[in-house]
């Protein structure tokens, strides 16, 4: 399904339309849930937190001012929340350094990667995105699949803009060295 | 390492695409939709009230104005009013006897100094709660 822009819903919520705001839900509810399941580990708490957070969001839009876009605001939320729920400590500023980041050439794995069959390349990037801790694997999905600017994301986290980009980039390492590990393993 | 250096891994960002969002039960929408319409006053239309009176403080200045001038005027506007005859005859020489009998209260320093506290922290209570009521969620 296509979706219009956010401001469009928001501009038709605010006019009394009501049922508008069903299109913002579903817009943005895999993106919402997602992250708060990143955060929670469980189905359960995450769709409570993710369906308050909507609830929240819509009785605010009219607080909403646009000076960011309506999905890093509605992030936010359910970050803060989401990490409220858990009382986790916020992701750390000090750069991840529990791993050892195999020394390969990004272009040897992208080149062979791109020699297997898509349903394949889907299996494996599944099978190493799980090797990845869960802070870890909400910075990829907000910033590849929300596809999130560096400063999106660290309005959402509350991260420098610096420490994103580090962690993003030692995350991709980390990817890459997971699939290098599977290619090998394959192959031999 | 700007945002576009992170794109150039453009099979990485593919791939990781390519993997679905982890997604909510089937009736999710439709029960916050519910829960919306199960609580109309969290409706977020609509200006609340404190803001329709701010908006009206001009007009009501204007009509106190206008009032002033004419109450102060020699026109004699008042002289239509229904049942005028009765209001300055009868009802104003009876509160003026009312009155009088509280005057006696009135003439005690105590008392009216002890009201005139009562009556200013009473207005400034009314104040406080009018204008510190949340007008934003």
């Amino acid at each position: 399904m296509k979706y219009l822009d956010d401001n469009y819903y928001i501009d038709r919520v605010l006019n009394g339309d009501v049922p508008a705001y069903a299109m913002l839900v579903s817009k943005h509810k895999n993106m919402v849930f997602s992250i708060a399941l990143k955060i929670l580990n469980n189905r359960e708490d995450a769709e409570e937190i993710a369906q308050d957070c909507f609830l929240k969001v819509f009785q605010a839009l009219k607080t909403f001012e646009r000076k960011s876009k309506f999905s890093t605001w509605l992030y936010r939320i359910v970050y803060n929340a989401a990490i409220s729920k858990t009382r986790k400590k916020r992701l750390d500023l000090v750069p991840m350094d529990d791993y050892v980041i195999q020394n390969f050439s990004d272009d040897e794995v992208s080149q062979g990667i791109g020699d297997i069959d898509p349903e394949e390349q889907k299996e494996m990037i599944e099978q190493a995105m799980k090797r990845l801790t869960d802070d870890e694997n909400l910075l990829i999905t907000l910033f590849y699949k929300g596809e999130n600017s560096i400063e999106d994301i660290s309005s959402i986290t509350g991260l420098s803009m610096s420490n994103v980009k580090v962690r993003l980039h030692r995350i991709r390492k980390k990817l890459h060295g997971e699939l290098a590990g599977m290619m090998n393993r394959a192959l031999n | 390492m700007e945002n576009d250096e992170l794109y150039k891994d453009d099979l990485l960002g593919r791939m990781i695409r390519q993997s679905p969002l982890d997604s909510p039960s089937d009736d999710f929408v439709g029960r916050i939709m519910e829960s919306i319409r199960e609580t109309p006053e969290t409706a977020p239309a609509g200006k609340p009230f404190p803001d329709y009176l701010k908006a009206f403080l001009p007009y009501a200045l204007v009509a106190f104005m206008v009032l002033l001038v004419l109450l102060t005027s020699d026109i004699p506007f008042l002289n239509w009013i229904p049942g005028k005859n009765y209001y300055l005859n009868i009802l104003v020489p009876y509160f003026g006897t009312l009155l009088a009998g509280l005057k006696n209260v009135f003439s005690s320093k105590y008392v009216s100094f002890g009201m005139l506290v009562l009556a200013s922290a009473g207005l400034l209570m009314l104040i406080d709660r009018f204008f510190s009521r949340k007008t934003t969620a």
